[in-house]
Parts: C-alpha cells; structure tokens; sequence
C-alpha cells in the first residue's frame, strides 16, 4: 500500500494545487500504511523543509480516517481549509501551525489567557471531534487528565478524592470561569437510535421541551420495542469555553446538593435517533425518576409536592404526580416514624406524670 | 461492703457511648445534608466529612461490641432472642403500656449474661445485628457509589440505596427518641443513665 502512497505522490509531483480537495489528502493521508513507513520513505514524499520549526507531537497524526473525519463536526472542510499553507503537492515536510482561533475565537482567546502550555491538537484532535453536547463528562475530564494526574488531584482536596465527581462532572464545570453547567440526561444505549424517528417522536406536542410524561412516554415505547433504555445524568459545561480557572462560585457544595441548586435549571436531554442527535431541554422534575443519579440533599418531599398533590383532581395527573414523587414517598414514612416516636414519649410521658402521685402513694415508685 | 455487679462491663460502656455520640452527630449532619438548604448546623462539606468519619466508628464499635461478647462466648445469651423471648413479648408490652402506670414492678431483673427483657432483646438484635449492619452497608455504598457501582447496580441504582439508608436513617432516629425516653423508666429517672456511666445500678 505505501508504494501506491509514493506512487500517488509521484503523480502529483510538479501539479500545481489546481484542485487540491480532500481527497487528493487522502490518498497519502487516508491510509495507515504512512505510519508504517520509514522516515527516509516519507520524506521522499515531501519537499524537504531544512531549518523549519517543529511542532511537538499532538494526537493528530499523518494517518486520518477519512471515514472518521467526515462524521466529525469538521468532516464538511477540505483539509486545506485549515493546512493553509500548503498550495501544492508535495507539500513541504514541515507545515506551519494550524491556527484553530481562525474560527474559535472566543475559545482561543480564553485558553491563552488560563496560561496553558499546550497547543490545541495536543488535547484535541481536530480530525475527529464531535459535537460538543456528545461529549460525555468522563471524556472531557479525561483531556484534562492526560496532564493533570489524578492521584495528586485526589490528595490535593475531597471533591478531586471523590470518583463520582470526577466521573459525572466534567473538570470544566468547576474550573472554567465563565461557562453556564447543566445537568445532562443521556438516553442509552446507542441502538435505541433505530426505534427513535427524530425530535418530534420525544417532544411529542412540539413545544420544543420534553416534558415529565413525554419522557415517560419515550422510555415506555422503548421498553416496548424491546430495548432496555438507560438515561445517565450528568453535569456538563453547554458552551465550550477555555477560560480555566477556578471558578469559586462552584465550591459551594449546595449548587449541586440542594433542591435550589443546579436542578432548578432545565436539563438537557440528548437521545440518539435515526436523524442524529437530538438536544432538547426538559424539566427538573424527570430527575426524580432517575434511579441512578442522586446528589445528596437535591432532593426530597416539599410543601411544593404536597400542594400539586391535592391541586390535582383528574385522575390521570394525580397518578402522574404520584408517581413523579417516587422516592421521595420514604420523607413522609420518615415523619410518621419520628412523629410516631414523639407521640409515644408525649403519651406516655404525660400519663407518667398524671399516675406519679398515685404510684408514689400506693407503691412509693416515682420516675 | 458488698461488692456491686457490673452490668455493663467497661468495654461494653465505652463503645456504647461512642455509638450515641456517632449516632446523633450522623443523625444530625445526614439531616443537614438531606435538608441542606434549609438547616444550618454545618456547612455540607463538614458534615459529609463528619458523617463519614461517624460511619466508620459506627462499624469499628459495633464490630468492637459484637466481638466482645463473642468471644465471651455471650453474643447468643445476650443477644438473640429465644422462642421463649418471643412469647414473653406480650407480657413486657403489657407492663410498659399498661402496669406501669399502675406502680408494678418491672417484671424482669437484668443480670450480666442476661440483661434484655425481651422486648430489648429482639429490639437490640433487630437494630444492632440486623438493621445498623444494612445501613453501614449501604453508607459504604454512598461513601464510594464508583467502587460499589456493581453493588449499587444489582441493588436497582442509587436511589434505591438512598432509600433504604434514608428510611433506616428515620428508623434510627424514631429509635433514640424512644430510647432515651424508655432508659428513664428505672428504679430512678436516672438510673439506667447512671449504670451506663458507672456499670452498676443502684
């Protein structure tokens, strides 16, 4: 395969970049026979570059999958979209740095001032990125701990300390200075795509909002199409931002672990579908449905509860709040035992004292 | 002077007392962190941390008191109830619900090797060895849900561990109100109290 590479190459050699679309890339870049090459055979594809600087190693390489390419949130550029400085081929063997802030601005701009050392495609690779809200909290994270060592962060403070943390939260939650979290509920696993035609088979009245009984809905057609879904939570940065830093108002541990906190917001939903992914935002309330997400104290039975329970007199709603309230049931069995228990000390107490003076008398026995 | 015998041997009342103090210290920052927003007793990261330490001296006290009448070879004799504990139920709660008002004796004198009525006996044996182990189960559990997660899992997910810590949690509670209560019911206001301390009644 590397000589049909080199045999490419020849072909090309001395043709001005008259149409140097992708394609003409991927006939040395597509294939990962040029990792396998020596240096000497590659660089007989090139133009040598004498004295040209050298960018250190990042997770782009010579090798690009062209079919992961074109399913990246970049897959519609041509390469030289961003390799501008190649104008033909062979191109020379030193390339100049691709300059991401060309159209990440805003990004880039913030991520110069945190004074990080790396370059973007040490972090990144640009060949094969996708959509922001895709990007799970455990994969975000894991850019930032392939620097950051995660033994030394869990001895440097208990929030680092707790896996769950640093499982279901991305580093950038806390540690971006100007970026908006949310809690993100991703409805699992990937084939439940085939059985989801598109928004409109979630967001069923159109209102672009998922509701408490339209996500019951979803999850129960699923069940009934014979598919096991699973909705995982997570808190998620929803506007990618570089500006790093601590961000002092996240040290308060009620943003998340009070009902006031971050569930007060709009979750995100993201489901798979046979149309791509779907975002859509839905109410706080879902999260009570969720078995396998709780941060402590965000949650419990409330006057507010109590209030839409009697509010509701149609049957089917009053079941629906019912059944929303689900764990929370366990608050007012709670009450009843500790009332239960401060009504046998006030009975039996008070007939203590009424009997006293009849038990001294007739038995001498007090207390 | 005639030598007092000792009810609750030093061991025994040291790890009692740690058990109260944990139990309220976990009763009150579990409440806080369940109720974060409205109590103010400690900021949550202390009492998350205050918990934690208190649910591990729990479990070490409790393994600490199991294995002292263990190895005393008392554990059965003090603990468990017998078939006969079980029919004797009824009696006990006829004379804390009715005859004690009456000024009748308690039906029952605790000894060192025999010192629950029956009624404490399957209270204790249920609470100490049944229920206090499910719930430092499941505290565990919380502490680390990413290295219980296959537990966590088979168990239906974390809100169902949340849900039975939180119920024994109240369970618990319900508990000491009564307790503490019930334990006034000596010869004297304070005398259980008193044995608790020095070992011996009165």
């Amino acid at each position: 395969m590397k000589y049909v590479a080199i045999f490419v190459m020849f072909l090309f050699w001395g043709l001005s970049t008259v149409a140097l679309d992708r394609e003409v890339c991927f006939e040395c870049h597509g294939s990962a026979d040029i990792l396998s090459m020596t240096e000497e055979e590659r660089l007989e594809m090139v133009v040598p570059s004498e004295g040209a600087e050298e960018w250190p190693q990042g997770l782009s390489t010579l090798h690009v999958d062209p079919d992961r390419f074109s399913r990246s949130v970049h897959g519609d550029f041509d390469c030289l979209d961003c390799h501008s400085d190649i104008s033909e081929v062979p191109h020379p063997q030193r390339l100049g740095r691709v300059d991401c802030g060309m159209c990440h601005e805003e990004v880039a701009e913030g991520y110069e001032e945190s004074g990080h050392p790396a370059l973007c495609y040490q972090c990144h690779n640009p060949h094969y990125a996708r959509p922001f809200m895709k990007v799970r909290a455990g994969e975000r994270s894991s850019v930032c701990l392939t620097c950051h060592d995660a033994g030394e962060l869990s001895e440097e403070g208990y929030i680092h300390s707790k896996h769950i943390h640093t499982g279901k939260i991305s580093c950038t939650v806390c540690h971006t200075l100007d970026s908006e979290s949310r809690l993100v509920l991703r409805l699992g696993p990937e084939e439940v795509a085939k059985a989801v035609k598109g928004k409109e088979a979630i967001d069923l009245n159109g209102d672009g909002f998922v509701d408490f009984s339209e996500l019951r809905g979803l999850l129960q057609g699923l069940r009934e199409a014979g598919f096991k879904p699973t909705l995982e939570a997570e808190v998620s940065v929803s506007e990618p931002s570089h500006k790093f830093g601590i961000n002092e108002k996240w040290e308060d541990c009620l943003r998340c672990h009070s009902p006031k906190g971050l569930l007060q917001r709009n979750p995100i939903l993201v489901s798979p579908s046979r149309r791509g992914t779907v975002l859509l935002e839905t109410e706080p309330k879902v999260v009570t449905s969720l078995s396998d997400f709780y941060p402590v104290g965000s949650d419990r039975f409330s006057y507010d509860d109590l209030r839409e329970l009697f509010s509701q007199r149609e049957e089917g709603k009053f079941n629906e709040v019912v059944s929303r309230i689900g764990w929370k049931w366990l608050d007012i069995l709670g009450y009843i035992f500790v009332i239960g228990a401060l009504a046998f000390v006030a009975l039996h107490g008070g007939l203590r004292l009424l009997t006293l003076k009849w038990r001294r008398r007739h038995h001498g026995r007090g207390g | 002077m005639q030598e007092r015998e000792i009810l609750h041997p030093l061991w025994v009342r040291v790890c009692h007392w740690v058990h109260a103090v944990c139990i309220v210290l976990l009763i009150l920052t579990g409440f806080q962190m369940r109720f974060s927003d409205a109590l103010g007793m400690f900021a949550f990261g202390k009492a998350v941390r205050v918990h934690n330490f208190s649910g591990f001296l729990v479990l070490f006290t409790l393994l600490a008191l199991g294995g002292y009448y263990g190895l005393k070879g008392l554990f059965t004799r003090v603990y468990v109830p017998t078939r006969e504990d079980i029919n004797k139920i009824p009696l006990y709660a006829n004379y804390y619900f009715v005859r004690y008002f009456f000024g009748d004796p308690h039906p029952f004198t605790p000894k060192p090797d025999d010192k629950f009525n029956s009624l404490q006996k399957v209270t204790y044996f249920m609470l100490m060895f049944i229920l206090l182990p499910l719930q430092i189960l499941t505290g565990l559990f919380l502490w680390d849900p990413r290295t219980f997660s296959s537990a966590i899992s088979a168990l239906g997910g974390i809100k169902v561990v949340d849900g039975i810590h939180l119920i024994l949690a109240y369970s618990f509670f319900a508990f000491v109100i009564a307790h503490i209560y019930l334990a006034t019911l000596g010869h004297t206001f304070i005398a259980h109290f008193k044995a608790m301390i020095l070992g011996y009644e009165d």
